[in-house]
Formats: structure tokens, C-alpha cells, sequence
């Protein structure tokens, strides 16, 4: 019975022109969406290895510049690349690069704020400065037209111009009558006129964008991502049975057309642009970061009580520095970064505890907020797009803590010729420890997308639950 | 009830056992007792309110009872709804249509939620033509179609239908009066064959002419119920008047 229905309604459907409008338009956006978004991993690609080979040739010149002076070649004591504390601070740097996973294209997320690539030197990781791609303001404003843009936030407004109105229409048009005189529940013509909706929009969703993916993006085939691919079709799946669900559940309210397109409007209104925002809102002012300019002030005063408590004097040095003669920089500067370096390590142990409350406020609102995603299917959706295309806030925070622990690597590494005053060996200098990302586990990745997907199950299951229960009690005869 | 009586109510294919609807406290339909044999066109007549159509969607679910009962074929409408929809063919006042099908298509589309999906489409231009439908009109879309020709579109999904019981709502309301008489005989036919019909009707000419039975509705009660046989035109139209101005 319902495949008749479906293809009664494929029927009436195919000779609508606005069919034939609103098709096409998802289609080309869809596509778009996967263009764009391949595009920018496409980029994003280019720029982490331009990065990556700055940072080994960067090795590669100061090899090569001590193999020039241990050939003889005259130099400067500037000019020496075995400095240990020069060569941490400022002339070596290594670019802690998080390549774009094959599925990357799916969900473009934050480029400002989660960058693909960041340099790591001896300075603290909040003083590095950010060295992401150089990206229109504009365009960060708006927001990236990717794909999970066009899944969000554009697919459930198909649904809602398809389905908004499947049942009162039939009631306004007086069909209603004819069609439940005949042997077939309400529930059951709803289920058929949704299940073709659900095959169209559903199914050119699910379609174009994993024939899209795969097409642009072959690599996934090679790295292992196919899964990633699977559980964006269940994803897209349950995200528009949601929608679809409360098509049925508004309908069953035996409310007007108008009065329907309104409602379903407001719904999406409150929960694809509203409730996300208000939760981050909601997040920030629960547990609000101190400001910056805290952070800078409790900084300097580490600064000044690290100094204070060593006894170093920097005027005195900094005026030995400027005496510029060689034999004198050189007895100064050894001396100068083996009482620095501590010192600055010992400043940022005093400031620890600030930067502690800083991280753990960022964490309670990052947890909060992830909660709170509950409260509406569109941001588990955003979230778990996010996830598939290793983009997420977690995906970020799980690379950057990898970043962190190389800055403590390069740190020691740098840090143990600076304190047994010696320069760094040839050796030292061809083995300067590289960062490499590492994805996090499939397995914590998936448990993650495994309470997204129940999340939407849940969702789409309360407002069919809803919709089918209350058409239970329809009554036909009311106008 | 005598042995006499139980037979034939248990026989009757439409029945309606003290049945009652209120909309808002208000009583729409008072106990309503009727029972109506195979073969028996029964008309329903009264005012605008006065609970025809009230009775019609009762016996279709398409509305509940406060009290009583609704039976189809035997089978309680309420307990059974989608098998007693098997049993009957509705025609509404007004017949509204897919509008961007064509005739034969909205009765291929009916007639197959009807579970009568093996019709060739020669049957189809048949029943068409049977309820009156010009050939050339079959394949035009229904957005072009008059009321009158909606309305032999839903007597053509009745024929299709092949239900042992009609509910009819003023369904000759829109058509011409050639239409109307060929109808009637389409409604005495089907009578021929065993059908029962209970129609709601404000045309008490086509009632007398029609009908086997006739019955007098008045604020939701049955106020009589009697043979058309037993009484003339003018006394059919005497009588109803009567009722009105009580």
C-alpha cells in the first residue's frame, strides 16, 4: 500500500513546477558544497606542506652552514648555527603540521580559530603567533559554504518546503475525504507520502554527497576513511528523519498549511541557528575566560618575581650586550641564556596557575557546550560532520595537545646543550625532533559519533512517536 | 426486540445501535436506531444541521460516537475501521480530485488504495463512462474538470469500488438534471445488486423517486422513518414541511 502511495505521490509531484526548481537548485548545492569543500582541503594540502618544507629546509640551510664552517669558511659568532638557545628561540622552528584527513572536504569548520598547521618555537604556545592561512575576514564572517553548511542548515529547509503541509493539504484541497473512505489508516498515507519525500530528499543527500566525496576525494578509498563515509550517510539518514518526523508531528496537529510553514519555521529558527548560539552563549557566561589583559598582567608579574627571585639583572646584561664586542657577546650571551632560559621557564610556573583557570574554564565551556548540543539535532549534526571531517573541537584540541607536548620536546632538546654550555652537535642538528601528527583513535572517534547518531535516533524517534500517536486520533471531518 | 426484528438487524448492512455524537456538549445526534437491508436505498432528509452528514461520518470513523454504536457489513466501525472501509464507497458532496491528474489517473490511483490494482485501463474508461464521464474527458487533467464532472469521477470510484454499501452525502448536488436522472438509475442498479445505500439528500423528489426508505431528520433525531412506497410525492413533501415548522 504505501509503495502505491509513494508512487501516486512521485506522480503528482513530477508535475509540479516548483519540483523542478527546488530539485535542481538542492542538487547544484550539494555539488557546490562538495567543490567548495574540496577546494579548501585541496588548499589546505598545499599550505601544510609549503609549511612543512619551510621548516626542512630551514633544518636542511643551518646544516648545511655548519658544514660550510667546519669546511673552513669564515663566520661571525651570530652566525653560528649550533647556538642551542638562538637556534630554539628564533632561527629553527618546526611547523607542527595537522594534515587534512581524505573526508576533510565534508565540513570546512573554523580555519581561524583551528588552524591546520602552527609554529612551534622555544616561546610559549599563547605567545606564538598565528601563522594560519591568510583568509578574506569576510569570508571567515560568513561562514564556509561546504558541505555540512548545505546538510545543516539547507536541507532541512527542502524538507520543510516539501513536507510542511503533506497532510492539511490534502484537507484544504478536499481530497482527504475520498482517500480515507478507502480501507487505508491516516498513519499509513502519511508514512507513504513522507517515504517518497524521504527517498527524494534523503536519498539525493545521501547519493551526491558520497558518489560527490568519493569522486573528489579518491584518497579516501586509500586511507582507510570508507567508515567515515558510511556514518555520514546514517548521519544525513537520521538528521532528515528528524525533520520529517516533525513534519508528521505538525501535521498531526490538524493545523492549517500557513499555519504549519510557520511553526515548521520556527522550529528550524530555534533549533538550527538559535539553539546552538545561545548554548555557546550560555557556556561562555556559566564559565566565563578571564580576560586577556589578565593574562598578560599575570605573565609580566611572573616575569618580574622570576627575575626578582633569581637576582638576574637584565639591565646589566642587556648593556653588555650592547658593547657588541665578539669575545664579550659570546662570554655573555652563554651566560645570558643559561640563566634566561630557567628564569623563563620558572616565570611561566609562577603564571601556571592563571593559565590552569584559563584552560579549565575553556574546557568546562567546551564540555558545557557539548552537552547542550543535545538540545538540538542540527548542532549534533554540525558536531558530528565536524568529527567525520577531523575538524571538530575535539579533533583540535586532541592536535594541539599533541603540539604542546612537541613545544616540551623541543624545549628539553634545546635546553640540555644551553645548560651543559656547549653548542649543538652536527648530529644534534640533523636530529632535531620533528612533530608528527597522529590522528586520534578510531575507536574514540566513533564512540563520539556513536552518541551523536543515538542522539538523532532519539530525535526523530520522540517526534514520530509524537506525530503517528496523535494521528491515532485524527478526525477526517474536521475542517 | 422481536426474533423478527434481531434478523433483520442482523442482516442489515448499515445498523446503527443508539447512536450518539455531541460536538462541545451540544447533541448533534440522538440515539440513533436504523438498520438498513441489502438492496434498500435509504434517504436521509432535514435541514442544514439537523445531523445527516453527522450520521454519514459516523459510519465512515471519520468521526467517534459519544455512545453507541455504527455497524458496516456486521462489523463495528469503530473496532474495525479499516475493514469496513473495504465494505463501502463514499461519495461527499463535493468530490475534490487530484487536480494535476487526469480522471482516468485518479481513478486508477483510488481504485487501487481500494485493493482493486488489476483493473485494465479499458475497465477503467468503462466505469468512466458508466458514471457519465465524455470519453474525451478521461484523459484531461482534473484542474479543468466542472463540479458536475468531479462529481461522475466519484460516482466512477464508487462503481470501481464494488462496496456492498453506499454512504452518499448530497451527491447529486452540482450535477445537471439529466445527470441527476441517470444517476438514480445508476443508485437503483446497484440496489438491484444487493448494495445499500444511505443517502443524505435535501431533493425529496429524487428521495421519493429513489428511495426505499425515507427518514426525516430534525436537531440530531430521527422523527420518522417510513416506506416511499407508502406515501406520495406531496405527502413526502407535506410531511417534511410539518416537521420543520414543529
Amino acid at each position: 500500500m504505501i509503495k502505491k502511495i509513494m508512487v501516486n505521490e512521485w506522480r503528482l509531484l513530477s508535475r509540479e513546477w516548483a519540483t523542478y526548481i527546488s530539485i535542481p537548485i538542492y542538487v547544484l548545492l550539494l555539488a557546490y558544497g562538495i567543490a567548495s569543500g574540496t577546494t579548501w582541503k585541496n588548499f589546505v594540502i598545499e599550505n601544510t606542506l609549503e609549511a612543512r618544507a619551510l621548516a626542512d629546509e630551514g633544518i636542511q640551510k643551518k646544516v648545511a652552514k655548519l658544514d660550510r664552517i667546519l669546511a673552513g669558511e669564515p663566520y661571525s659568532y651570530r652566525e653560528d648555527p649550533r647556538l642551542a638557545a638562538p637556534y630554539a628561540r628564533w632561527l629553527g622552528y618546526e611547523f607542527a603540521i595537522k594534515p587534512p584527513m581524505p573526508t576533510a572536504a565534508i565540513s570546512v569548520g573554523q580555519s581561524d580559530l583551528a588552524p591546520s598547521y602552527l609554529k612551534v618555537q622555544w616561546k610559549p604556545m599563547h605567545k606564538q603567533r598565528n601563522v594560519d592561512e591568510v583568509e578574506n575576514p569576510q569570508n571567515l564572517a560568513v561562514g564556509a559554504f561546504d558541505l555540512a553548511f548545505v546538510l545543516v542548515y539547507l536541507f532541512p529547509l527542502l524538507i520543510i518546503a516539501l513536507s510542511y503541509n503533506i497532510l492539511s493539504a490534502e484537507r484544504e484541497d478536499g481530497t482527504q475525504v475520498l482517500l480515507l473512505s478507502q480501507p487505508l489508516s491516516v498513519g499509513k498515507f502519511v508514512m507513504g507520502k513522507i517515504a517518497l519525500r524521504g527517498v527524494l530528499i534523503i536519498g539525493l543527500a545521501v547519493g551526491i554527497s558520497l558518489v560527490g566525496l568519493l569522486v573528489a576525494n579518491p584518497d579516501i578509498f586509500e586511507a582507510n576513511s570508507l567508515w567515515r563515509i558510511g556514518i555520514l550517510a546514517a548521519i544525513l539518514i537520521l538528521y532528515g528523519a528528524f525533520w520529517f518526523g516533525l513534519a508528521v508531528a505538525v501535521n498531526a496537529l490538524e493545523m492549517k498549511s500557513a499555519t504549519n510553514a510557520l511553526v515548521m519555521m520556527a522550529c528550524w529558527l530555534v533549533l538550527v541557528p538559535i539553539t546552538p548560539a545561545v548554548s555557546n552563549i550560555s557556556a561562555k557566561s556559566l564559565y566565563p575566560l578571564p580576560s586577556r589583559i589578565e593574562l598578560v598582567e599575570a605573565v609580566r608579574r611572573a616575569d618580574e618575581q622570576a627575575a626578582k627571585e633569581s637576582g638576574f639583572e637584565r639591565a646589566f646584561y642587556a648593556d653588555l650586550l650592547r658593547k657588541s664586542e665578539e669575545a664579550a657577546l659570546e662570554a655573555s650571551t652563554v651566560d645570558f641564556y643559561l640563566k634566561t632560559l630557567p628564569l623563563e621557564l620558572h616565570a611561566e610556573e609562577i603564571a601556571g596557575p592563571v593559565f590552569d583557570k584559563f584552560n579549565n574554564q575553556k574546557r568546562q565551556q567546551r564540555e558545557l557546550a557539548g552537552n547542550l548540543k543535545y538540545l538540538s539535532p542540527a548542532a549534533v549534526t554540525q558536531i558530528a560532520l565536524g568529527e567525520l571531517a577531523n575538524h571538530s573541537a575535539l579533533n583540535f584540541e586532541h592536535y594541539k595537545a599533541q603540539v604542546e607536548d612537541y613545544h616540551k620536546i623541543w624545549r628539553e632538546y634545546f635546553m640540555k646543550p644551553v645548560m651543559e654550555h656547549r653548542n649543538l652537535t652536527r648530529d644534534e642538528m640533523v636530529n632535531v625532533p620533528r612533530f608528527t601528527y597522529v590522528p586520534e583513535e578510531q575507536s574514540v572517534v566513533l564512540s563520539r559519533l556513536l552518541k551523536d547518531a543515538l542522539a538523532l535516533i532519539l530525535f526523530a524517534a520522540v517526534t514520530f512517536a509524537f506525530g503517528f500517536n496523535r494521528l491515532k486520533n485524527y478526525s477526517p471531518a474536521k475542517r | 426486540m422481536s426474533k423478527s426484528q434481531t434478523d433483520k438487524a442482523n442482516q442489515s448492512l448499515i445498523r446503527a445501535v443508539q447512536l450518539c455524537k455531541k460536538y462541545n456538549g451540544q447533541p448533534a445526534l440522538n440515539s440513533l436506531n436504523l438498520n438498513i437491508a441489502p438492496g434498500e436505498i435509504y434517504c436521509l432528509l432535514g435541514a442544514n444541521g439537523a445531523g445527516k452528514s453527522t450520521t454519514i461520518n459516523l459510519f465512515l470513523d471519520f468521526i467517534k460516537p459519544n455512545s453507541g454504536h455504527a455497524f458496516i457489513d456486521g462489523m463495528d466501525v469503530q473496532k474495525h475501521p479499516i475493514e469496513t472501509k473495504k465494505s463501502l464507497a463514499y461519495i461527499p458532496e463535493i468530490v475534490m480530485l487530484y487536480r494535476n491528474l487526469t480522471g482516468i489517473e485518479n481513478l486508477r490511483y483510488f481504485s487501487t488504495l481500494a485493493g482493486h490494482n488489476h483493473y485494465t485501463d479499458e475497465e477503467l474508461y468503462g466505469f468512466l463512462d458508466h458514471a457519465g464521464l465524455q470519453n474525451d474527458a478521461s484523459n484531461k487533467r482534473v484542474g479543468g474538470y466542472s463540479k458536475g464532472m468531479r462529481q461522475k469521477v466519484g460516482i466512477a470510484i464508487a462503481i470501481a469500488k464494488k462496496a456492498k454499501v453506499l454512504l452518499l452525502d448530497e451527491p447529486t448536488s452540482g450535477l445537471d438534471p439529466k445527470a441527476s436522472n441517470e444517476f438514480s438509475e445508476l443508485l437503483l442498479s446497484m440496489s438491484a445488486n444487493g448494495v445499500s445505500i444511505l443517502m443524505a439528500t435535501h431533493d425529496l423528489f429524487r428521495a421519493k423517486e429513489t428511495g426505499t426508505r425515507v427518514g426525516i431528520m430534525k436537531h440530531g433525531n430521527l422523527v420518522d422513518d417510513l416506506h416511499t412506497e407508502d406515501i406520495g410525492h406531496a405527502d413526502l413533501e407535506a410531511l417534511y414541511l410539518k416537521h420543520m415548522h414543529d
